[in-house]
């Protein structure tokens, strides 16, 4: 595109000449990522400082230009590659750690901050930031929010989403707003984490910081099948024991690895698991013991604890060096990202398996165990259209088999431009159409890194969603009822917090526990039902929850904003929304990163943007502390609010409960 | 951009996979990034345009000819200079893909220039006429002895374009430059004796190191030193591909007349050393000479193979001591892991290990082909050495410990650089 000479003007003014470059080189060295897409901006601007990016941004709207923002570019998913040209804001100068502070936990971070500087930054003050994506030595702080990255500590100590606490952004048009999880509402910081840079810039964040283990156990065990290695990990989770990571491979990728890097793996296995502890030594001496027991127990052929942080380090090589082992094979390696329910895991590999011999393609098979997130990674040569045309079909062949599965179709890498035709394999039609408009309602123009995440057409390819059944589609007949009298009314469960004699719309019919998993630890409940029935339902299998026996419904306790710790457990939603339809979001995983947090848009939203009425969450083998619930707050509309509401509920259906007083 | 000869340029790389010709080669970054955060050019300026990644999908590009350069154009010029050929990409690849070999044989295609032109030809003369370099080198040494150096940069002519280099060389150059003591003591026939090959800084500026080296080799070995011999390695860097086949080939053929090519031939530079044993990459495409240079290669050591491996008498007393890996193309191939184990020996706890991503001094010659960034990577090793509140700094060359002696004294004299050979001292 045409970028006006007075908007070059305008942004060397703001930015200094000679951040602002239009030379042949720039442009075509800024164009790409860790993905197979390239494309060509129209101009690169370095950002020396964050207080420089709003007034760029002010003037890429004023022009209607569009723009792209660029970290580490380490990302797999093609999310910083500008598909309509514009400006790409390159944001790696912004590296500075603004400050540490190991008394409250947390510390403020520049986008541009490497994870491993952080990180290294924090090592000899005892501290840690736990998300730990693989590429952390080299990715960014705003990267990993922008993809919501993980990495293998994800089980125990959540991704990038979990760990940030506020954060300053600069919205499509220039604006500065600043989000917090303090703030009453939808938590619009999870809604932003794993957006991809189509919401806005962030320019400076504040993340959680945790006190650093002294102790450290790490293990090498091996299994006659990989349903095996599975089920010890969920038996170990049953026992209450949660590993800091599991990370695992199949025996084709041990013998690769071994190939390669002489690892000392032992070969004769179907599953390797590398799995670490971590904790007091008193509570680690345990649950080493629980480990070798329940390995014994599943047939576990080699268990090896490494005894010096050189034998540690040395199990971890073998795993780090499966890239390497395929790098060195092929130009190029594709590194696929699915995530399936843990319990299908075993089935899944098995398919993959199976469609990676019938393609003949070569490609190791890591996974990690406690979250049922895998990575194969083929290798091919992109000079090659048709080698790569096939790879490309074959890894969206495997993400079918990861829908298929109960899955998601990304895990920690994000959707980008490479796997957007996929997301029309796992949601709807009216799940992509609020997509769609969430990121209508924020970016209305379409300026903020362009065409990503949702598919183009995918009105005709989206899956069609199940039908409603039972006493969920009379309650659905029941809205449409009142939704055609036109009379604005408020959601509400049980009244306990809403209280109010006006016209409501209460979700109480909705009242059945629809599955207890004890593989994947999951209850998944409707909306109505009450949590004093979900203390009984655990208590009757014996397991537990972070919800409190107290009045009021489920739904409540996740719409009210009372408990903005259990938003955290949700692992999905189902919502009806304002013009009649129903959205489905997640799954039973532990990490999903396929498209906008819907989770943490309705949570805390008291159903003024829609209505949910099915949650599923996490439960616990062992007790876990329940949570207090926090004062009851009216939301604070911000312009995100406003417009969403305009976006959704234009006739102004679902009253906000404000409105009540 | 493409130089249509081979002559000038190389046919294939030879990488750890095997040998790649230049677009396999550059075709293998899969654009991971592992590469960018532990360049040192990168870090002074975070732009995708100065990193290893970049520097390679450029070259890509230019192979594919999708994008053309020309050494009219600055950025090309800047890219490809600002590059110190460290290798420590290659290091952080998974795929190791050769990024400075890249950056040289773009170099060498656009027919680009890095050093100052009357440098280079002057230091050219190493290897097209070694005594007329030799006479000119005691002439400029004379010179400055006189005050002829003083004079001209009191007079400004040292600020003119192209003449700089003047500045920063007798900045670097010891005050005080001693003479040889020690000649060949080679009378023993029965075994192949050792040939010492002294670096260019060991020959004219560092006659210590020198001594030191042949100390060192004489008590095992019969030595038999061939002075002012280049190696190939200073017109393989800066352009001239030609003429360091033909200084290869000269040293190929004078190492193959003595003692049936099977004499060691030690180095004190571990620049010299990597060059030397990647020589048969310079004749790629001629299998004769790659054979030749191959059979040549495995001859080569490193002054660490001479060395006593324990202290002989009291260990070394001091403060906490690090190694400097700063070295063309490569860190990892076995001088550092000698020179480490040596460290560990005399030092024990009081080694501090360097971390992989901390920074060292740019690799050969970096201080003339770009003066600003020599300085501001000079200034980021001294904040790691006084960081760290290390003594010493052991470089594995003999221009790594000038450069960053240099740079010591100016900012945190309480430490010291010297070469690992001087470790008793």
């Amino acid at each position: 595109m045409h970028i006006p000479a007075e908007a070059l003007r305008a942004l060397k003014h703001v930015l200094g000449e000679k951040n602002v470059l239009c030379d042949e080189i720039s442009l075509c060295l800024n164009g790409y990522d860790c993905s197979l897409s390239r494309a060509r901006p129209d101009v690169l601007l370095n950002i020396p400082t964050r207080q420089q990016v709003s007034p760029a941004v002010q003037i890429l709207h004023r022009y209607k230009i569009p723009f792209t923002v660029r970290g580490a570019a380490t990302n797999h998913a093609g999310s910083c590659c500008p598909l309509k040209g514009g400006a790409i804001l390159n944001l790696c100068a912004l590296n500075r750690i603004l400050q540490i502070n190991t008394q409250a936990g947390y510390a403020w971070v520049e986008p541009g901050v490497i994870t491993g500087q952080l990180q290294q930054a924090l090592q000899p003050l005892g501290f840690f930031y736990a998300p730990d994506p693989a590429s952390q030595r080299v990715c960014t702080i705003g990267g990993n929010i922008a993809q919501n990255a993980s990495g293998a500590r994800c089980l125990k100590y959540g991704g990038t989403l979990d760990h940030l606490i506020q954060a300053e952004v600069v919205l499509p048009n220039g604006d500065v707003q600043t989000f917090s999880r303090t703030t009453p509402g939808p938590d619009w910081l999870g809604l932003l984490t794993g957006s991809e840079g189509t919401l806005g810039i962030i320019t400076q964040a504040k993340v959680k910081i945790l006190p650093l283990s002294q102790h450290v156990r790490t293990f090498l065990i091996t299994f006659p099948s990989l349903q095996q290695s599975v089920q010890t990990v969920t038996d170990l989770m049953g026992r209450g024991v949660i590993p800091r990571c599991v990370e695992a491979m199949d025996k084709q990728t041990v013998l690769a690895v071994e190939t390669f890097s002489r690892a000392g793996y032992p070969t004769d296995a179907e599953a390797l698991l590398i799995l670490e502890l971590d904790g007091p030594l008193q509570t680690l001496e345990h649950e080493q013991k629980t480990v070798e027991e329940i390995c014994h127990l599943h047939q576990a052929q080699h268990i090896y604890c490494a005894q010096t942080e050189a034998e540690r380090q040395r199990l971890w090589a073998g795993r780090q060096g499966a890239y390497s082992a395929m790098a060195s094979l092929a130009p190029n390696v594709l590194v696929c990202d699915g995530t399936v329910p843990r319990s299908a895991l075993p089935d899944t590999l098995r398919a993959v398996r199976k469609i990676l011999e019938e393609n003949q393609i070569r490609a190791s098979l890591l996974f990690h165990a406690g979250d049922g997130n895998f990575h194969p990674q083929l290798i091919f040569d992109e000079r090659h259209k048709t080698d790569t045309l096939h790879i490309t079909r074959t890894a969206k062949r495997i993400l079918q088999a990861c829908v298929d599965a109960g899955g998601t179709i990304s895990g920690e890498h994000g959707i980008g431009v490479e796997k957007r035709s996929t997301m029309a394999y796992q949601y709807d039609r009216a799940t992509l159409h609020l997509f769609s408009q969430i990121k209508h309602a924020a970016d209305p123009d379409e300026l903020a890194n362009p065409l990503k995440i949702l598919p183009l057409n995918y009105e005709e390819k989206a899956v069609f969603p199940p039908a409603a059944q039972g006493r969920l589609r009379t309650w659905l007949e029941d809205f449409q009822h009142r939704k055609s009298q036109g009379k604005p009314f408020w959601v509400c469960g049980t009244n306990s917090r809403l209280q109010t004699q006006e016209p409501v719309f209460s979700t109480e019919p909705l009242n059945q526990i629809t599955d207890v998993d004890l593989t994947n630890y999951t209850l998944t409940v409707q909306a109505g039902v009450t949590l004093k029935q979900v203390q009984q339902t655990l208590a009757k299998h014996g397991v537990h929850s972070v919800l409190p026996d107290e009045p009021g419904t489920v739904g409540g306790a996740f719409s009210s904003g009372c408990f903005p710790d259990f938003y955290a457990h949700v692992t999905a939603i189902q919502v009806l929304m304002p013009d009649g339809s129903l959205v489905r979001y997640g799954g039973k995983l532990t990490k999903n990163a396929a498209g906008y947090n819907l989770i943490r848009l309705f949570a805390g939203a008291q159903g003024a943007l829609g209505i949910v009425t099915e949650l599923t969450f996490k439960i616990f083998a062992t007790p876990q502390p329940i949570l207090t619930p926090r004062k009851d707050q009216p939301i604070v509309p911000n312009c995100w609010f406003n417009r969403l509401k305009q976006e959704l509920d234009p006739t102004g259906l679902l009253c906000l409960k404000e409105e009540t007083r | 951009m493409m130089h249509p000869s081979f002559k000038h340029c190389l046919h294939a790389l030879k990488t750890p996979f095997g040998w790649r010709e230049l677009y396999d080669s550059a075709a293998y970054c899969n654009r991971c990034g592992a590469c960018t955060q532990v360049c040192p050019a990168y870090h002074l300026n975070p732009q995708e345009t100065f990193s290893p990644r970049g520097r390679n999908q450029l070259l890509r590009l230019v192979c594919e000819e999708k994008i053309k350069l020309s050494r009219k154009q600055p950025l090309a010029r800047d890219l490809l200079i600002s590059c110190t050929l460290c290798g420590r990409c290659s290091q952080a690849c998974a795929s190791h893909t050769p990024t400075a070999e890249h950056v040289l044989e773009m170099r060498r295609r656009l027919g680009l220039c890095v050093l100052p032109r009357l440098l280079q030809r002057l230091l050219l003369w190493r290897e097209t006429a070694p005594r007329l370099f030799a006479v000119g080198i005691r002439l400029g040494l004379w010179g400055r002895r006189c005050g002829l150096v003083t004079l001209l940069r009191k007079s400004g002519v040292t600020l003119l374009p192209g003449l700089t280099w003047i500045n920063r060389a007798d900045e670097l150059l010891p005050r005080r430059i001693g003479r040889w003591r020690i000649t060949s003591n080679a009378t023993d026939t029965v075994k192949p004796p050792l040939i010492y090959l002294p670096s260019l800084e060991a020959e004219f500026f560092l006659p210590e190191l020198a001594s030191q080296t042949l100390a060192y080799a004489q008590r095992e070995h019969a030595v038999t030193v061939w002075r002012n011999t280049a190696s190939g390695l200073f017109s393989y860097v800066y352009g001239q591909l030609r003429q360091s086949r033909r200084t290869l080939r000269r040293l190929i053929n004078r190492h193959a007349q003595t003692a049936d090519g099977n004499a060691p031939l030690l180095t004190d530079s571990v620049d010299t050393y990597v060059f030397l044993k990647r020589a048969a990459q310079v004749f790629s495409g001629n299998m004769r000479w790659q054979k030749r240079a191959q059979k040549m290669a495995d001859c080569v050591c490193f002054v660490t193979e001479v060395m006593p491996k324990s202290p002989t008498e009291n260990k070394p007393q001091g403060g906490p001591v690090r190694l400097e890996p700063s070295a063309l193309f490569d860190r990892q191939s076995r001088p550092f892991t000698q020179a480490l184990d040596i460290l560990t020996t005399f030092f024990g706890k009081n080694l501090l290990q360097c971390l992989y991503t901390e920074a060292d001094i740019p690799a050969f010659g970096y201080a003339f082909t770009a003066e600003n960034r020599a300085e501001q990577m000079g200034l980021e090793v001294v904040r790691q050495v006084a960081q760290t509140h290390t003594r010493t700094v052991y470089t594995l060359s003999g221009l790594a410990a000038l450069e960053l002696t240099y740079f010591l004294q100016r900012f945190y004299p309480a430490a010291k650089a010297k070469h690992l050979v001087h470790i008793n001292r």
